[in-house]
């Protein structure tokens, strides 16, 4: 929904030779963790040291690699998963990053509850070692429920658009659909990423 | 990346529409660049 493209995905799409690859079968999913793939971990880890920020020569884990299969992806596309990965991993990891990502968990949950969609959380979207997580069916429904939905948003959007030009701008003021909202929280974390990284550089100077 | 692994090729997604709230970025206009200044020769002094 952050993308500069709507992709309605068939679960054939999504099959790889990855998904019934034993050990581990990664089903077919969007996301697929830890495919066995190239993983340099040789990169800066800023590591949360109370409210500052230490610098460690290396990633906090192993054969972290992650595919996510969009299709042919934007810069924009490119520039999301970088923030929502970034900021996600620092949560997971407690990095320096990481009271911001656990605010943007909590914001997007938030989010889904005013749509109604808060269930949808449940669905397997990745397929772990947990059996729970084995049903492709499942987190396809759910998947199909969530692009449906923006779809819909999409189709209001442009009617709306034909029938009373201008009504973006009292959108942006009043009650606002998915896209919107999706679009403004990824402005938000991404201008709060860019202002705290400016501090720390110039705290870092003087 | 090794073609085994998934991800390889970008899948092709039959149905794709424009997100209607995000506006496209204007493509930058390539400027010509600044022309340098030519490289000063130290010239014997009579």
């Amino acid at each position: 929904m952050g993308s500069d493209t709507l992709r309605r995905y068939t679960l054939g799409d999504l099959a790889t030779s990855f998904a019934e690859r034993q050990p581990y079968p990664r089903g077919r999913r969007l996301v697929l963790y830890d495919a066995a793939g190239d993983f340099d971990r040789n990169f800066d880890w800023w590591k949360a040291s109370g409210k500052h920020c230490l610098v460690e020569p290396q990633l906090p884990f192993e054969n972290g690699r992650s595919d996510l299969l969009t299709g042919s992806g934007s810069r924009l596309d490119i520039e999301n998963i970088n923030l929502l990965a970034t900021l996600l991993v620092h949560a997971q990891y407690q990095g320096y990053w990481g009271q911001l990502g656990m605010q943007l968990q909590e914001e997007m949950e938030a989010l889904l509850e005013r749509h109604l969609l808060n269930g949808l959380v449940d669905a397997p979207w990745v397929r772990t070692d947990d059996p729970e997580s084995d049903d492709d069916d499942r987190f396809f429904a759910a998947l199909q429920e969530l692009v449906a939905y923006a779809f819909e948003e999409s189709v209001r959007i442009k009617k709306k658009d034909r029938l009373f030009p201008g009504w973006h701008e009292i959108l942006t003021r009043s009650s606002r659909g998915i896209l919107q909202e999706v679009q403004s929280l990824l402005q938000k974390y991404r201008s709060e990423l860019v202002k705290q990284s400016r501090l720390l550089e110039q705290e870092g100077r003087a | 990346m090794r073609a085994h692994q998934p991800g390889s090729e970008p899948i092709d997604i039959p149905e794709t529409i424009p997100n209607p709230v995000v506006v496209p970025k204007p493509t930058p206009t390539p400027k010509e660049p600044t022309p340098k200044e030519p490289g000063r020769i130290p010239e014997k002094v009579p």
